[in-house]
């Protein structure tokens, strides 16, 4: 198990490794970097001093580590906008990121599970072709199209929560509904495929042999097989849920790193945009390493080698 | 009365290509305590009649059009899926084709064995259970069983699964034990062992052992009777001394001439000309008759029937009419 | 009845029964999937108005399902008193293409990496896999983002954020099949009759993984119209005047108090050709290839 996560973890660190590279490379490729990270407004003199702390006057490969080190020491300058460390905004704001996060991922799960179970089991029935058709819709509706109608609907007309910030656990449920739909959808159709296939496997049909019944078959037997698959998909998912977590936070005005980073970006405040985006991937990252552990411990061959 | 005791059993595949007549028509019986090979090649039928009589066929493909199933004088066919599952695993006992899958990949041998012994015969406490067990996988002639408990089933070699399973099938004392080809997935050396285990089980139990394999010379070796499986029917059954005696099906024989003889070195195998067929464009008449050497005009017109050519030996070919 | 209503139902937007896939599309689908690609193609001689033309005269005009819309404007103007409709039907041809090229350019890199990877096994292939896997959990979007921020929004920043990321799922889905495929007797063959190693790759593997290259791509075309929309909502997409479904909605949103059908209307529209075409896919996928039921 220990051999897998390291090398997993490794793979991992690799991945980041690769898009700060691509980011490091980018942004000199803009001819003057200093610019690009300049507020539109910014004299002569403030473009120096930024070129200066980024070691423009430097060879590539000190800038290059002169980057990775301010990365490491979590030091992304200065906003241009609230002129506040860019650190003490991400820190703020990734908190509540991560809580609407966790609550769609508890939700998620909660549902999608036995949705997926159920529509493996009923095959051919018409609760195999709704579940079906509710995936194919998930999948297709895009979160600021679905936030914008459940505010008007929900929120608007009915009046029932507010229609968007964070005030009280009343106003997780619409973020949440929306950021789930798309992750349950995908969970679903996943879990679906994986449940029918492990249904016809010798090992399922053996324990029936052994006169299992149908319940333990399904829920113990058949369901943590087909969830190890369904993981080896997680990456997938993860960056689709992240992107989605962007949207909606930016529709219901959450605010998160998701928003921070859209008014960021309209402002074009790179150092803000670059945080974010450096701390989303990091959290990409960090999921991905939570379903792997999850992984090795559901499936013995990983866990023993 | 015979324990098992299937009767005219037709079992078909409704596939997207057509309906397939995987058992068509098939009768056959076995002792309590006895064995009953069943002989075929791939695709004739014989899993599919295992299947049935565990009422486990691919869903929803697989259904059993007409016939019975008489095992201990009851009919399997008509009953409950709860009745099946206090069946199945007690009173029979499956040993399936390929170890490597059989078992779940997520459990610990312990879980996986002491699953039927908990739902059937109802223990519950871990300790007495693990002492069940363990004595079991002593029958089974595992080495070091308390190690092994622990192992999941990467861990262990294919011949110490296959033995598992076999300690899976009579873990409860069945009455019937259906094996099919459980050989063919081990290394030759281990097949040996693996037959003689389940020989040994079959007659300190005195349970009965439905066998099925393509192997007719293994079938002679360790069974009482043989029944000759052909595209979904029973060409031929009896006694394996008369059989054995006196092969006449131009199938069955075709079977024993392609077994090697031990005693002499032959350049070349006589193998049966032809392809199996395909079930779901059978001919009209004999299906056998396409590759038959001694295939008549009446073996192109009508299926044969079941001749007896004596007492407890019965052949479904026009030769013998 | 349930079952006729459901044989109906399902005829028409996933176009099987079930246990059997039908030889014909779902109708729905198919028909939502030609009117886009008719509209993106011929868009210009369809439009009623010129999209990027204002008129702020008719600025902010209703839908005709409104009291006080007409048939003037069909699905009201925008705050310049842009033509909806036309500026809709135009956006077609921006979702449609962004889709095409960024699935065509991933398409051509994933399937030669997984071309490569299976003919010459070793350490190239651990390479490309390394790569892949650790591409797999950067979200499309942030690739997008960076893009658009240095570079500034543009048309080919999307599509080059999206073939970045569609590449790796392409070479992943299809380097086990291309392997097994080398490992075949046909191949072997060829390889004792001296074909070139280019030969091989391109007149034996690539023919024998053509269905499922079709089919990810098919299944993938709602994902990438999806994505743009979400960049362009985001404002790091396709750059204004060039009308796009994504950036109508953000724009619709400043007024969504009181004209909703301003976001709501092109909403549709991506969840419409999305749903179609992700429908679409699926009965692709149970047609050609159903062992890629995984996807």
């Amino acid at each position: 198990m220990r051999s897998f996560i390291l090398r997993r973890l490794l793979q991992l660190f690799v991945t980041l490794f690769v898009f700060l590279t691509i980011m490091f490379f980018l942004v000199r490729m803009t001819g003057n970097p200093a610019e690009a990270f300049a507020p539109t407004d910014a004299t002569p003199e403030d473009i120096k001093r930024i070129a200066a702390g980024m070691g423009l006057d430097k060879p590539l490969y000190i800038q290059y580590f002169l980057y990775l080190k301010d990365i490491a020491t979590g030091s992304f300058g200065q906003s241009h906008k609230s002129l506040r460390p860019v650190s003490d905004l991400l820190l703020t704001h990734s908190i509540n990121t991560i809580k609407l996060a966790a609550v769609t991922v508890v939700l998620s799960i909660i549902i999608a599970i036995p949705l997926g179970v159920v529509a493996a089991v009923k095959r051919f029935t018409l609760i195999e072709s709704s579940i079906g058709v509710f995936a194919v819709f998930g999948m297709s509706v895009p979160g600021f199209w679905m936030g914008i109608i459940l505010i008007e609907l929900i929120a608007v007309r009915l009046g029932l929560v507010p229609a968007g910030g964070m005030s009280g656990p009343s106003s997780y449920i619409l973020p949440a509904i929306t950021m789930s739909t798309l992750l349950i959808a995908g969970l679903v159709r996943l879990l679906r495929s994986s449940m029918i296939d492990t249904l016809d496997s010798d090992f399922v049909r053996f324990a029936r042999m052994k006169g299992v019944r149908k319940r333990p078959l399904i829920w113990k037997h058949t369901l943590r097989n087909a969830l190890l698959p369904v993981l080896g998909f997680a990456g997938v998912q993860i960056a689709m849920f992240l992107t989605g977590s962007v949207v909606v936070e930016t529709v219901f005005a959450w605010p998160g790193l998701g928003r921070l980073m859209y008014s960021a970006l309209i402002e074009r405040d790179l150092p803000v945009v670059q945080g974010c985006v450096t701390l989303f991937v990091f959290f990409a990252i960090f999921i991905n390493l939570l379903v792997d552990i999850l992984s090795s411990y559901l499936d013995p061959r990983i866990r023993l080698g | 009365m015979a324990l098992l005791e299937i009767e005219d059993l037709h079992t078909y595949l409704y596939t997207r290509w057509g309906t397939v007549k995987a058992v068509d028509g098939t009768s056959f019986s076995l002792e309590r305590g006895k064995t009953l090979g069943l002989v075929g090649e791939s695709g004739c039928g014989k899993s599919m009649t295992l299947l049935s009589i565990l009422r486990l066929l691919p869903w929803p493909a697989g259904r059993i059009v007409s016939g019975r199933i008489l095992f201990d004088g009851e009919d399997l066919v008509q009953k409950s899926e709860g009745e099946l599952e206090k069946i199945r695993g007690k009173r029979i006992g499956m040993i399936p084709q390929d170890p490597y899958t059989s078992l779940n990949p997520v459990f610990n041998i312990e879980k996986q064995m002491t699953e039927p012994i908990q739902i059937h015969l109802g223990l519950k406490k871990r300790q007495v259970l693990k002492e069940r067990v363990t004595e079991i996988l002593r029958k089974v002639r595992i080495g070091d069983p308390e190690k092994r408990l622990e192992c999941y089933p990467h861990q262990l070699s294919g011949g110490m699964r296959q033995r598992v399973v076999g300690g899976i099938s009579i873990s409860c004392n069945p009455d019937l034990i259906i094996a099919d080809e459980p050989t063919t997935a081990l290394d030759v050396s281990v097949q040996a062992q693996y037959i003689n285990l389940i020989r040994d089980i079959q007659s300190t139990y005195n349970v009965a052992l439905l066998y099925v394999s393509h192997d007719l010379s293994l079938i002679f070796r360790i069974c009482d009777q043989v029944a000759v499986m052909y595209a979904g029917k029973i060409v031929e059954k009896g006694s394996v001394h008369e059989i054995f005696k006196e092969t006449l099906h131009p199938y069955s024989r075709a079977l024993v001439t392609s077994i090697p003889p031990v005693d002499c070195d032959i350049e070349r195998l006589p193998s049966i000309p032809g392809q199996p067929p395909k079930l779901f464009a059978l001919p009209q008449g004999c299906y056998f008759a396409p590759r038959c050497p001694h295939a008549m005009d009446k073996c192109r017109q009508a299926y044969p029937e079941e001749f007896f050519v004596s007492e407890g030996h019965s052949v479904s070919c026009w030769r013998y009419a | 009845m349930i079952r006729s209503i459901t044989a109906i139902f399902s005829y028409l937007i996933r176009g099987g029964r079930g246990r059997s896939v039908p030889r014909f599309p779902p109708i729905i689908p198919a028909v939502i999937i030609s009117i886009t690609i008719i509209c993106a193609l011929f868009g210009k001689y369809i439009a009623p108005y010129d999209p990027e033309e204002s008129d702020l005269i008719n600025r902010l005009q209703p839908p005709v399902w409104h009291e006080e819309g007409d048939w003037s404007h069909p699905l009201g103007t925008d705050k310049l008193g842009r033509d909806m409709l036309s500026r809709i039907i135009i956006g077609s041809r921006v979702s449609l293409s962004v889709a095409v090229l960024a699935l065509a350019l991933g398409a051509f890199i994933g399937v030669s990496a997984a071309l490569m990877a299976a003919y010459f096994r070793g350490w190239v292939e651990n390479v490309i896999m390394r790569v892949v896997e650790s591409l797999q959990p950067l979200p499309i979007i942030f690739i997008g983002m960076i893009l658009a921020i240095v570079f500034g929004p543009s048309f080919w920043n999307v599509i080059i954020a999206m073939a970045f990321i569609v590449w790796a799922r392409y070479c992943r889905s299809l380097r086990g099949e291309a392997v097994s495929i080398m490992e075949r007797d046909f191949v072997l063959l060829a390889k004792v009759a001296g074909a070139s190693s280019f030969r091989i790759m391109f007149r034996h593997l690539l023919p024998n993984i053509a269905n499922t290259i079709m089919v990810l791509i098919t299944l993938m075309v709602g994902w990438a119209i999806l994505s743009e929309a979400v960049l362009s909502f985001l404002g790091a997409g396709i750059p204004p005047p060039t009308p796009s479904w994504g950036r109508m909605v953000s724009e619709g949103r400043d007024y969504v108090a009181t004209r909703l059908w301003l976001s709501t209307v092109p909403g549709t529209a991506v969840v419409l050709v999305v749903l179609a075409f992700n429908m679409f896919g699926d009965w692709l996928r149970d047609r050609l290839d159903p062992k890629l039921r995984q996807m």
